[in-house]
């Protein structure tokens, strides 16, 4: 009797739509894992970061708005997970560039979600990660049926990304530029770092 | 779609008790790898560039030449590490690196704390200069 009840719940617990969900979140974990590693390895977490929350919220928002809001509500909801995956690809295609064509980056390649500008919006990290919560909550919304929500929400996330591209920083052409406009993608990282002494963390008039 | 709000949650309270000195994702370590600047390299005489063929300028302390395929000059000179941005305000020369391409113009200029780590994007960089 207690053996097949254990059955029972075994089976109840292997359900087709449980096991696709259990695969989705392993394959997502997977992944970012190894995107994490690869860009780690070449110190540049910073990358990963934006990029990803850019490339996510690219593709989870612009889902949610073509399709009016309407996205799966069952499951793992398989087309906002491919949405988001084919968002983060294309973010991350000039850094798969660099490494597997040694491309270095141009400026055309702002066509990958914006993977140039995005450096110099104001307060980068803080800026996307804002992005990628609106459009994941926006998505949320969406599959819990509630496409009004959703849509806003998503649409906040593509207006928020909009004007931080607007309101981005110059790219400097010279060297004076560089030394007399500290910008985000150019400053010293030492100055920052925890191995370097407090005396010496402070804005650098040469960087 | 749970999974992934609750991811969201937990990445938010991550990142708001981060502290930005800590280390990543906030360390400004942002190389661009991109041919951002256009200008004639100052100091070029002295720094051993051919014309027609590309140099990296590796501006550091006690470091060794990256192994890179193609011509290399290390330099401390507090003057080329400023003329580069690469000299801090408390007098260390770099450590980072420039990038002249074989017309003698700058194209390319970081910091770069893993200099030692990071053979093959300067190769990256430096053959792109080509």
């Amino acid at each position: 009797m207690r053996r097949a009840l254990t059955v029972a719940a075994v089976r109840r617990a292997l359900t087709v739509a449980a096991v696709r969900r259990a695969l989705t979140v392993a394959a997502v974990v997977g992944f970012e894992s190894y995107l994490y590693w690869q860009y780690a390895a070449h110190g540049a977490q910073f990358h990963y970061f934006i990029h990803g929350f850019t490339g996510v919220a690219a593709g989870v928002a612009v889902l949610v708005l073509v399709r009016g809001g309407r996205v799966s509500t069952r499951g793992p909801a398989l087309d906002v997970v491919l949405a988001a995956a084919a968002g983060r690809l294309l973010s991350a295609m000039p850094d798969v560039l660099f490494l597997a064509a040694d491309l270095p980056h141009e400026r055309w390649m702002d066509v990958f979600v914006a993977h140039i500008s995005v450096h110099f919006v104001p307060a980068p990290v803080a800026a996307t990660f804002t992005v990628f919560v609106l459009a994941v909550a926006g998505a949320t919304a969406a599959a819990l049926g509630r496409r009004l929500a959703g849509l806003v929400t998503a649409g906040a996330a593509v207006v928020l990304l909009v004007v931080g591209l607007a309101a981005r920083a110059p790219i400097p052409r010279t060297l004076e530029e560089v030394r007399e406009r500290p910008g985000i993608a150019l400053r010293c990282p030492l100055l920052a770092s925890a191995a370097i002494p407090p005396s010496l963390r402070r804005p650098s008039s040469n960087v | 779609m749970l999974t992934v709000a609750v991811s969201a949650v937990v990445l938010t309270a991550w990142l708001a008790g981060a502290d930005p000195r800590s280390g990543p994702p906030f360390d400004p370590l942002q190389q661009l790898g991109m041919f951002y600047l256009d200008e004639p390299a100052p100091l070029l005489d002295g720094l051993g560039h051919t014309r027609g063929e590309p140099l990296l300028l590796v501006v550091c302390t006690g470091c060794e030449a990256p192994g890179v395929g193609g011509r290399v000059t290390v330099t401390d000179d507090p003057q080329v590490a400023r003329a580069y941005g690469l000299l801090t305000d408390d007098g260390r020369a770099g450590p980072g690196y420039a990038v002249i391409d074989g017309d003698g113009r700058v194209r390319y200029r970081t910091f770069d704390p893993n200099l030692a780590g990071n053979d093959r994007e300067m190769d990256v960089m430096l053959q792109g200069a080509r």
